[in-house]
């Protein structure tokens, strides 16, 4: 964390909105284009925004510094997401689970490529975190981990298979055109 | 593979934030001025919540300060009315109308600031007040001793009812304190 953000936390403590909006102003971008990968409806996305930042300053006081300020706010964003996600209605998954992963083999086999995008969304929610928080925002499996409440290897079986099933998916269309 | 510098799992080869994101996935100026000013409505002003204890706590310890500011008061004059009438010599009877005043006022002292000095500062002050009381009192037991000596000279008389009266004053600014303060 750098200094500069923990004096800003330190004041936000103590109820300095002038802090928060500093606070709001480094992260707001970050965490809407990272909430606008689960959802289309830029309303949608910034009521989870709106929310996480709400939830943020008024449990302020609960964040310990022991991980990056960015990294709890994404949590929560996160938690208020899925939230919504479990509500009817508001998105559906693909079920594209596969059985037999290779870590070393798919990572070796796996190369990004822009028109990938438009597959992602149709990973289910905890792969596509799993994916952007790796492979895109830079977080660690273990941040990863605390982040959506499973544990490291979790981590790392999901980043494998969604990678697996963005390739698969990705070859067939490459072979469909 | 498109790639960026190296992020914070260690990775050189993340996909670059750049490229991935494409324009209309960052939120623009509308955007970010709406979310602040629906966040701004609902989180607690500044120092609110804050401030919404202290001054119910203020509240409610300055109405109980007040009240034995008030008792504490009526029997501080009343006991001073009855030392000033008793028979006594105009020395003596000075020194016990105020040494009775301040016992009555170290009396309530506790109850006032047992638990009420919340934060550092308050702390502080009580403790800056007490070193001064304590200064006070040595002063006070000097003259007293110098007294029993059998100096009990105008000026030392003066003196004396001097330090008492700071340290009833003392005394009343940390009841004030707890009363104003908090």
């Amino acid at each position: 964390m750098i200094q500069h953000e923990a004096t800003l936390i330190d004041k936000a403590k103590r109820g300095n909105q002038p802090a928060f909006k500093k606070l709001y102003d480094v992260h707001v971008e970050p965490l809407f284009r990272f909430m606008r990968q689960y959802s289309n409806d830029t309303v949608q996305v910034e009521e989870w925004v709106q929310r996480a930042f709400i939830k943020a300053f008024n449990n302020v006081q609960s964040f310990k510094g022991n991980s990056r300020f960015a990294t709890w706010l994404f949590t929560i964003a996160l938690n208020e997401m899925r939230t919504d996600l479990r509500k009817p209605n508001i998105l559906s998954f693909t079920n594209n689970e596969l059985p037999e992963i290779h870590f070393l083999q798919e990572e070796e086999r796996f190369i990004w490529s822009d028109s990938m995008k438009t597959l992602l969304h149709e990973l289910d929610e905890q792969k596509r975190s799993v994916f952007f928080l790796y492979e895109v925002e830079g977080y660690s499996h273990a941040e990863i981990a605390t982040m959506l409440n499973i544990n490291e290897s979790a981590s790392r079986t999901t980043l494998c298979r969604a990678k697996q099933w963005l390739r698969t998916q990705w070859e067939q269309m490459e072979k469909a055109i | 593979m498109v790639t960026n510098s190296m992020g914070t799992n260690g990775e050189s080869n993340m996909i670059s934030q750049e490229q991935f994101y494409h324009q209309h996935e960052h939120p623009d100026s509308k955007s970010k001025e709406r979310m602040w000013k629906a966040i701004r409505s609902q989180i607690r002003q500044p120092g609110a919540s804050l401030l919404y204890i202290e001054s119910k706590r203020s509240f409610i310890y300055g109405i109980a300060a007040a009240l034995l500011l008030y008792f504490t008061s009526v029997g501080v004059y009343i006991t001073i009315g009855q030392a000033i009438e008793s028979g006594k010599p105009q020395e003596v009877r000075f020194n016990e109308a105020y040494q009775s005043a301040i016992q009555d006022f170290e009396k309530v002292l506790p109850q006032l600031t047992n638990g009420m000095f919340a934060n550092e500062k308050e702390r502080d002050y009580v403790r800056v007040r007490k070193e001064q009381l304590a200064k006070i009192d040595a002063a006070i037991m000097s003259f007293l001793s110098e007294r029993g000596k059998g100096d009990v000279s105008p000026l030392a008389q003066s003196r004396l009812r001097n330090l008492y009266s700071m340290k009833l004053q003392v005394l009343q600014q940390l009841i004030n304190q707890g009363e104003i303060e908090l």
